[in-house]
């Protein structure tokens, strides 16, 4: 009895995030409490669950749910190491950002709705994590989409509907572009499972009709770039900077960028392979696209004056750097990509986080308005100071053990050129971030900050808004400063890696 | 549980960053008194030669170890940096003491180049480098003044350029070697596809570091605009960090490399003559010293060149480079602190280092210089020797210059301990080197007294009393010519923004659709083309080409 519920686990960890979402939109707008609680409850189960998941599949167990849902099409739900890696990601920072959002949102309308798309979203991402084939991630990706808009548009302003509207108007796009590619790969070769280094069918099937192989590749990757905001489809992410700060450091940090970037990994790496999609081109271009998007991403950002654009101008450069590490292929550059997956979750959520601090308790939303913030509000902007240097590559944070990795896997693949983007990525995030810092720390303050509500004395800001940004900026920290530690992101990375380049 | 008696390693990393954690956290008292004494801890590592510490979870596998190059800089760390504190903790006297903003700064600077001195790995090695240039910066800045953050930009331009060079050498090294120890280093080099491109990088990258001429422009203007003891630890200890990284990680001693070694010898020697001739038109002491160290690293540049020429020499060099190191750190600090000084006769604390940067006789200056020219004429023959005479000739101008500016404090009584910091680095500048000189090469110690040394060292100082004597003397010194601090840098940052200015001119008067592309029109064009996508309803034209994607696959999949 135990035996069966233990291996439905992937669907209780489904289930927690869901249940949470119906509980919360039936629950009347202004019962902030019973919402609170439940919106933790839901957040610590569904983290319960994906830790006694990585326990079980560490103690060898391996979890498989699936049903045929029509003849030839599965749903399905496993667990192999880089779906832990995402649902474990995903679990932590829901828990993280939720703890944000009560604090952020505690004060504005339509707090249920928000709430339960939010609990959605996630539900979906984990949903992506653990999809065993093509089928259960579209359709969770197409679920991610949806979750997300209402939280897009949560303010309601022409501003954020019009945004919305750029939104849906790409992402839908991307989705059908993935449906078609997916029904078409159905047709060719049927169901294949997701498998570490391609499934055979595909390789097969494309040795046959290159050609046919490479116009379906291009589709599924065309679809999933979107999300995952690689040059030229990027446009949407900048704009969908007006939603509240919480939705942005999920979106940017966890759920849709990151849903993109998986997609990636999944399609290159375990539907057609690395040497198949390489055989077909593919691969090259993609690096190409990934290397354009990044010094694009960080060229843009150079030129924004709103600390929240700037940073998500930031995170089109930073996620492309996954992209670059699937693309390039090999173990050093996968290891890369993977562990940026994380690495660039954890630093660039502490960024929004601190952000939304700012906005919040002086009002600044602006860069030039930042002077002086050190003295102020000295443990957000050491978080702030962590995120933007880990963003830089500066060791030890964590963004330079993913930037060791892919500099290392650039140079054993022989792509020289690559090592050239890293350096100029690193000028770039350099001359965009260190100014900030400058500003933060060593800039005198001004007189008073217009901006700001009248604030408890002596407090830095809401406690909920501190501890979340001050324990993601440790995690960013840890996750460098103990990368070769057993279980580090890094550990994990090279775990997942042994599994699609057998030694 | 036994404790590795390695662990010892970590202790002069770990003290500064604990009183740097208890000034934070508003303890001052005790958090000074121990980043006072966090410097010693170093000392305790230089005990510690033979082993290595391993910490396999930390990093990359970071290893940490006290090399010969280490335990050379440790010796010269270990009093610097503690007077140096001493100095900042000491304050003005009387008014609250030093800002805390300071002290931190000093003590995260000092654990950081603790950490470079120790790293016995790739990874660690450049991580701790990279954490000292970044965390030096606010060092720069502390005045907050317009010259300063004038002065910080430049630094941190420079550096972060010169970084980038560094991040790609060690990134293609661990290619071949993962992260390698430092000690693989070199034969990982030596086996590199692109060893001319490593070497260039790794020449190129730390030269900023050491202020090799044209990429000097940082030091003269940093040193000048940070306060006293940032100047000190900067310029004593700092830029001698880019000899360790080049004694650690060049194949000096295994392999001749000729063109290396000769554009080092030749670039360290012509700045270390430029630096003499450009220092002494300058009008402050702080920037004269900072010319003087630009002089001096040239001549430590060309000392790491000679090994790299000739393999045979690279005991000799490394015992050259080290004592040369070592005397002019603790010679260097005491003149820093000593411009502190507000004493009406703070000269006569400054004479004596003054002198032995000169290299007279029996100072620890004349036996640097006496391990240098038995390099030079070992290695490079003949010409190596007029010009290290004249090197000579043109510090002893420039400490002139020095002692004159810097003679007469403004006036003011200064803390005993800030005196007693600077008593206590002269003292040791004129013995430790002596001391180190007798354990590592005694033979030294015995050809500077010899009536031929004596003269060589004492010419080039008399010669150049003489010619200071004509310039300052009887011409006048307000008769040298001005040349601003970091010489090229304030034309070409003029220049700069003359050019930004001009363009940005001529753009405005350009018909109204330009066609010359600059960042700018891209940036602008790129936004603009965004908006227009969004306009035109991606989602349809997305669907087009889907339809079209299909369409296409049909064909080729029925053909």
């Amino acid at each position: 009895m135990i035996d069966a519920l233990q291996d439905l686990l992937p669907l209780w960890a489904l289930l927690a995030s869901l249940g949470t979402a119906v509980i919360i939109f039936a629950l009347r707008d202004e019962r902030r409490r019973q919402r609170t609680f439940w919106n933790l409850f839901g957040a610590s189960v569904k983290l319960l669950l994906v830790a006694l998941l990585v326990y079980g599949f560490l103690q060898g167990r391996s979890y498989q749910v699936a049903w045929e849902v029509v003849p030839g099409v599965t749903f399905h739900l496993a667990a192999d190491p880089l779906a832990l890696l995402f649902a474990m990601l995903s679990a932590v920072l829901w828990l993280v950002t939720t703890v944000y959002a009560v604090a952020y949102l505690e004060n504005s309308a339509q707090r249920a709705r928000f709430f339960g798309f939010f609990s959605l979203c996630v539900a979906a991402t984990f949903g992506i994590a653990l999809a065993g084939n093509l089928f259960t991630f579209l359709l969770f990706y197409e679920a991610l989409t949806l979750a997300t808009y209402p939280l897009v548009v949560h303010r309601g302003h022409p501003a954020a509907l019009a945004a919305g509207r750029t939104y849906l108007a790409y992402t839908l796009g991307g989705g059908m572009a993935l449906l078609a590619g997916t029904v078409a790969l159905y047709a060719a070769v049927g169901e294949q499972p997701f498998s570490p280094g391609g499934s055979a069918a595909v390789a097969e099937w494309a040795a046959a009709a290159p050609g046919a192989a490479t116009v379906v590749l291009a589709l599924l990757l065309g679809g999933v770039a979107v999300k995952a905001a690689l040059f030229p489809l990027q446009a949407w992410l900048p704009i969908a900077m007006v939603a509240p700060a919480p939705v942005s450091a999920l979106l940017h940090a966890v759920a849709v960028v990151k849903a993109g970037a998986f997609g990636v990994v999944r399609i290159v790496q375990d539907v057609y392979g690395h040497d198949v999609a390489a055989d077909l081109n593919v691969t090259p271009v993609l690096a190409a696209l990934a290397a354009v998007t990044i010094l694009y991403g960080s060229l843009r950002a150079l030129a924004q004056v709103d600390i929240k654009r700037r940073l998500a101008f930031s995170t089109v450069s930073q996620v492309s750097f996954i992209t670059l590490g699937v693309a390039m292929g090999g173990p050093l550059a996968l290891i890369g990509g993977l562990v940026h997956l994380v690495h660039q979750g954890l630093m660039k959520i502490t960024l929004f986080f601190c952000a939304g601090n700012y906005a919040e308790t002086l009002g600044i939303h602006r860069i030039e308005s930042l002077n002086g913030v050190g003295r102020r509000m000295p443990l957000t902007s050491v978080a702030f100071t962590i995120g933007a240097l880990g963003m830089i590559g500066f060791p030890p944070i964590a963004g330079f053990i993913s930037k060791w990795h892919l500099g290392l896997g650039a140079l054993a693949q022989e792509l020289y050129w690559v090592l050239a983007v890293l350096v100029a990525s690193t000028l770039l995030n350099a001359a965009y971030f260190l100014p900030v810092l400058r500003r933060i720390w060593l800039l005198p303050a001004p007189a008073g900050w217009p901006g700001a509500p009248a604030w408890r004395r002596g407090a830095e800001t809401h406690r909920w808004l501190l501890y979340p940004a001050l324990f993601t900026a440790l995690a960013a920290l840890l996750a460098g400063v103990l990368a070769a530690a057993e279980f580090s992101p890094l550990n994990w990375a090279q775990r997942i890696v042994e599994q699609e380049y057998p030694p | 549980m036994m404790i590795d008696p390695a662990a010892g390693l970590l202790l002069p990393v770990l003290t500064p960053l604990l009183a740097v954690a208890l000034l934070a956290a508003g303890a001052r008292r005790s958090g000074a008194a121990l980043l006072v004494l966090a410097p010693l801890t170093g000392l305790g590592a230089i005990a510690l030669a033979d082993q290595t510490l391993n910490l396999p979870w930390l990093l990359l596998d970071a290893r940490l170890a006290a090399d010969p190059m280490g335990q050379a800089v440790l010796l010269l760390a270990a009093p610097v940096a503690a007077a140096a504190l001493l100095f900042a903790v000491a304050g003005e006297g009387g008014r609250g003491g030093p800002p805390a903003g300071l002290l931190i700064g000093l003590g995260a600077t000092l654990a950081a180049l603790m950490g470079v001195v120790l790293a016995a790995d790739l990874a660690t090695f450049y991580f701790a480098y990279a954490t000292m240039t970044l965390v030096a910066y606010p060092l720069v800045v502390h005045f907050r003044t317009p010259e300063a953050f004038r002065a910080g930009r430049v630094y941190l331009g420079m550096a972060v350029l010169a970084e980038a060079a560094v991040l790609a050498a060690v990134l293609l090294i661990a290619a071949e070697g993962g992260n390698a120890a430092l000690a693989e280093v070199p034969a990982l080099i030596i086996e590199h596809d692109y060893r001319a491109v490593l070497v260039a990088l790794i020449g190129l990258g730390f030269a900023v570091k050491a202020g090799v001429v044209p990429l000097h422009a940082w030091l003269a203007l940093a040193h000048p605009a940070a306060p006293v003891p940032a100047s000190a630890l900067l310029s004593a200890l700092l830029v001698k960090v880019a000899l360790v990284a080049w004694w650690r990680l060049l194949p000096i001693g295994d392999l001749a490399l000729p063109v290396a070694g000769g554009v080092l010898v030749v670039a360290g020697l012509a700045s270390s003559l430029y630096a003499s001739v450009v220092g002494v038109t300058q009008r402050r002491a702080k920037t004269v010293l900072a010319y003087s160290t630009v002089s001096q690293m040239g001549l430590m540049t060309a000392f790491t060149g000679t090994a790299l020429l000739e393999p045979a020499l690279a005991g000799a060099a490394l015992t050259g480079v080290a004592l040369f190191a070592l005397h002019h750190g603790l010679a260097k600090g005491a003149l820093f602190l000593g411009c502190g000084l507000h004493g009406r006769h703070r000269g006569a604390y400054l004479l004596l280092p003054a002198l032995a940067l000169v290299g007279v006789p029996a100072t620890s200056g004349a036996l640097a210089k006496g391990a240098g020219k038995q390099l030079g004429a070992e290695a490079l023959g003949v010409p190596a020797e007029p010009l290290l005479l004249l090197a000579s000739a043109l510090t002893a101008v420039l400490m002139i210059r020095f002692l004159l500016l810097a003679w007469r404090g403004e006036g003011g009584a200064d803390p005993l301990a800030r005196r007693a910091a600077v008593l206590a680095l002269v003292l040791l500048s004129l013995t430790l080197p002596w001391l180190a000189a007798a354990v590592v090469a005694p033979q030294l110690v015995g050809y500077t007294a010899q009536p031929a040394a004596l003269l060589d060292a004492l010419l080039p100082a008399l010669a150049g009393g003489a010619v200071a004597a004509v310039l300052f003397g009887l011409a006048g010194a307000a008769r040298l010519p001005r040349i601003p601090e970091g010489d090229w840098i304030k034309p070409a940052m003029l220049a700069g923004v003359r050019l930004g200015y001009t363009t940005r001119r001529a753009w405005r008067r350009l018909p109204s659709r330009p066609r010359a592309p600059s960042l700018v029109a891209l940036t602008r064009l790129s936004a603009a083309v965004e908006s227009r996508l969004l306009a035109l309803a991606m989602a349809g034209v997305l669907f087009l080409l889907l339809v079209l994607g299909i369409a296409l696959l049909g064909i080729l999949a029925g053909g």
